[in-house]
């Protein structure tokens, strides 16, 4: 206990790293305000408290009356705003909706529509490896009757079970909740999360090479395998510390610019990036599930960095090390379906994918695991326990075999 | 305790840092002597388990010990040449550290972190950070930190390197007190560290032992090859390329030279009583031929 003390006073508590991990929390606070900034111009409209209106009035199922009002009235504003800016600008269209909030209502509105159509039909067009839709489903599931052993026949099934038990969307005001969200884009997590993270980690083992202390360390009674636990656990309570930081500053900046966290009782299948969910929880507790889910990601990531730190000779070798993985784990997802063929578990099971709950959680991808249908979650946490497994043991015997030259 | 050191060599590539070096030692103070490059570290690190011999091995009461084995690191005590420290901890917090790390804990390692910080002067300074302290006051705490686990086996290498005079000679009396029923090797170029507390010398010379024995017995074996002559300075500049000159004291418009010779090196050289450092100087110049 006491090394872990140590430890997380030379890792984390203290003044130099404390200032910076202020300093991180202001940023992540600043970036999840500029994100979210577009919302004061809507709370600041005439027209806010009508949308507000609007909103609670049509909270719940879908209303085929308004639904068709409102697919009026949004695509006659689009029509008219691709007729005064071209089309193609989007950006600048969402702008005007903003600005504009009972429009922004009818444009919801309408795009809600749109998903509930699609959870009995399908999109369009549809993918006929990954059928989607209830109606496709028990379809597909028809032409597959006389195979019920198949592992196809299970996979839709389990999936024509799980649409049928949540049912069709509802709509709710989640403004706060998409912003909040915006903190599991792959963009943010790579760029304020992960290679903060590195940064803080990257010295756990190097740093007794440069203050001279592995030769006191290697050879004292608790030298070879107590201060690698307590390492390994400084390891993991700074990666929850940091998960933690990074989800309050997000959380922070989306509620300044919000003013509320309406809508966190809603089914989190309101949520557009969590709509094939098969997770049934309400959007407050998806998020929570979401931060608990990437600090279990941030802490296999830190043992990793941890690993690499107890073979490199130097903070600089590790953090490098650990940024070029970051880096070339997250173009991965730019590959073509061929490449993705040959090398789909190293895609979908990278420390980056692994960090980005709404990938493996919002969508209905499931894995063949003998015969079963696997869903991506479940595989997704076995490769964390069984990275962390090896990580863990490998630096075990990195101070075991090491030696001061 | 007895411990032996069995045929150890070290490779490192095709260079052999050391050459099947063999000795050993029982309580009381040994000394470590040679020249840079001689292979003093090496050996040192192998001794206290963090490098690997290439061949030989390290024994305690005749038992073999590997460096993963806790019972032998629980009985060591290590000072390394060269010590830093984390710029965010206090003596005190290094130290509770080094505490820890020797499986000392509670009011054990807080006692004990009292008694020595006081032996070693460090006692005002300890919740200062440790980045602070000068030279001297870091290698005290280096030292304090060596004997926090009251170790059987006390390996210290360059000890008194930016310790003041007063600071040394403190350092030597806790040291010989310590190793009363203790071994304690201590490596230095400092000969003056060893010759008055050392049981026993190991000179070591290109990764082999060279001679080892007891500081008197080095010094009868020079007897009567340490000499005093007077000359000028610049008699002194041409006659030291080929002789090993131990020490120069100025009287008058001369210089007193004390030399370390097999021969009366002149007619009116006069004979004077040898000492450990003209034993080392000797010892270091008689195979290579080179001049001090």
């Amino acid at each position: 206990m006491k090394l872990f003390y140590f430890e997380m006073k030379k890792l984390i508590f203290n003044k130099n790293r404390l200032i910076l991990l202020a300093a991180t929390f202001i940023i992540f606070t600043l970036m999840s305000l500029l994100t979210s900034s577009v919302v004061f111009e809507m709370r600041s409209s005439s027209s806010y408290q009508e949308y507000l209106n609007l909103v609670k009035k049509y909270s719940g199922i879908l209303n085929p009356q308004q639904l068709a009002e409102s697919k009026q009235i949004s695509e006659t504003a689009r029509a008219s705003h691709e007729a005064e800016y071209g089309k193609g600008e989007n950006d600048l269209f969402m702008v005007y909706l903003f600005r504009n909030p009972v429009m922004k209502f009818h444009y919801d509105y309408g795009n809600f529509g749109k998903r509930v159509y699609e959870y009995w039909h399908g999109p369009e067009p549809q993918d006929k490896s990954d059928i989607k839709g209830v109606y496709p489903l028990e379809e597909k599931l028809e032409a597959l009757k006389n195979q019920e052993d198949s592992y196809e026949y299970k996979y839709y099934q389990k999936r024509l079970e799980t649409e049928l038990l949540y049912g069709e969307p509802v709509f709710a005001n989640k403004q706060f909740w998409g912003n909040f969200f915006a903190s599991f884009d792959i963009s943010r997590v790579v760029f304020l999360f992960l290679m903060v993270l590195a940064f803080f980690i990257a010295p756990v083992f190097t740093r007794e090479i440069k203050d001279d202390m592995n030769g006191i360390i290697l050879c004292s009674l608790k030298g070879r395998r107590e201060i690698v636990t307590a390492k390994l656990l400084s390891v993991c309570s700074t990666s929850a510390i940091l998960t933690a930081v990074y989800f309050s500053g997000n959380f922070i900046g989306a509620f300044i610019a919000n003013g509320n966290i309406a809508g966190f009782d809603a089914p989190a299948r309101c949520l557009e990036a969590f709509g094939q969910t098969s997770i049934d929880t309400t959007v407050g507790g998806m998020a929570l599930l979401g931060i608990l889910w990437t600090m279990l990601a941030a802490v296999v990531f830190g043992l990793a960095v941890c690993l690499i730190s107890a073979w490199a000779k130097n903070q600089t070798s590790v953090f490098g090390l650990s940024i070029l993985f970051i880096l070339t784990f997250s173009m991965m997802g730019f590959l073509n379906d061929s490449i993705y063929e040959m090398i789909w578990p190293l895609i979908d099971f990278n420390f980056v994918t692994l960090s980005l709950f709404g990938i493996i959680f919002g969508g209905s991808t499931m894995y063949n695991f003998l015969g079963m249908p696997l869903s991506y979650g479940m595989a997704a946490f076995i490769v964390c326990m069984a990275l962390s497994a090896i990580a863990v043991l490998l630096t075990y015997f990195a101070q075991n075999k090491r030696s001061v030259v | 305790m007895k411990l032996t050191i069995q045929n150890i060599s070290k490779n490192y590539g095709k260079k052999q840092a050391l050459k099947g070096v063999s000795f050993e030692m029982g309580n009381g103070v040994y000394g470590l002597l040679g020249p840079n490059g001689a292979g003093k570290s090496t050996l040192i690190r192998i001794l206290v388990g963090v490098m690997e011999a290439s061949e030989g091995k390290v024994m305690v009461n005749g038992k073999h010990k590997k460096p993963s084995d806790r019972e032998y690191r629980s009985k060591l005590g290590y000072l390394p040449q060269s010590l830093d420290f984390y710029p965010e901890f206090s003596g005190l917090d290094y130290l509770r550290f080094v505490a820890a790390l020797k499986g000392l804990e509670g009011k054990a390692a807080d006692s004990r972190i009292k008694d020595l910080t006081e032996q070693v002067h460090l006692a005002d300074d300890l919740n200062r950070k440790c980045v602070n302290y000068s030279g001297g006051m870091k290698r005290r705490l280096g030292i304090a930190q060596a004997l926090l686990n009251d170790p059987e086996i006390l390996i210290l290498d360059e000890p008194t390197a930016g310790l003041d005079p007063h600071e040394r000679i403190k350092f030597r009396n806790l040291v010989s007190i310590f190793s009363r029923n203790r071994t304690v090797l201590l490596s230095t170029h400092i000969v003056s560290d060893i010759d008055s507390i050392a049981k026993e010398t190991v000179m070591i010379k290109d990764g082999k032992v060279g001679r080892m024995g007891s500081t008197q017995s080095f010094v009868d074996a020079i007897a009567g090859k340490v000499w005093l002559m007077k000359m000028t300075v610049d008699e002194l500049v041409e006659y030291q390329n080929d002789h090993i000159i131990s020490n120069v004291i100025p009287i008058g418009d001369k210089l007193e030279v004390r030399v370390v010779s097999d021969t009366k090196p002149s007619v009116d050289a006069s004979s004077a009583a040898p000492t450990l450092e003209d034993a080392y100087l000797y010892e270091f110049n008689q195979e290579k031929g080179d001049a001090i």
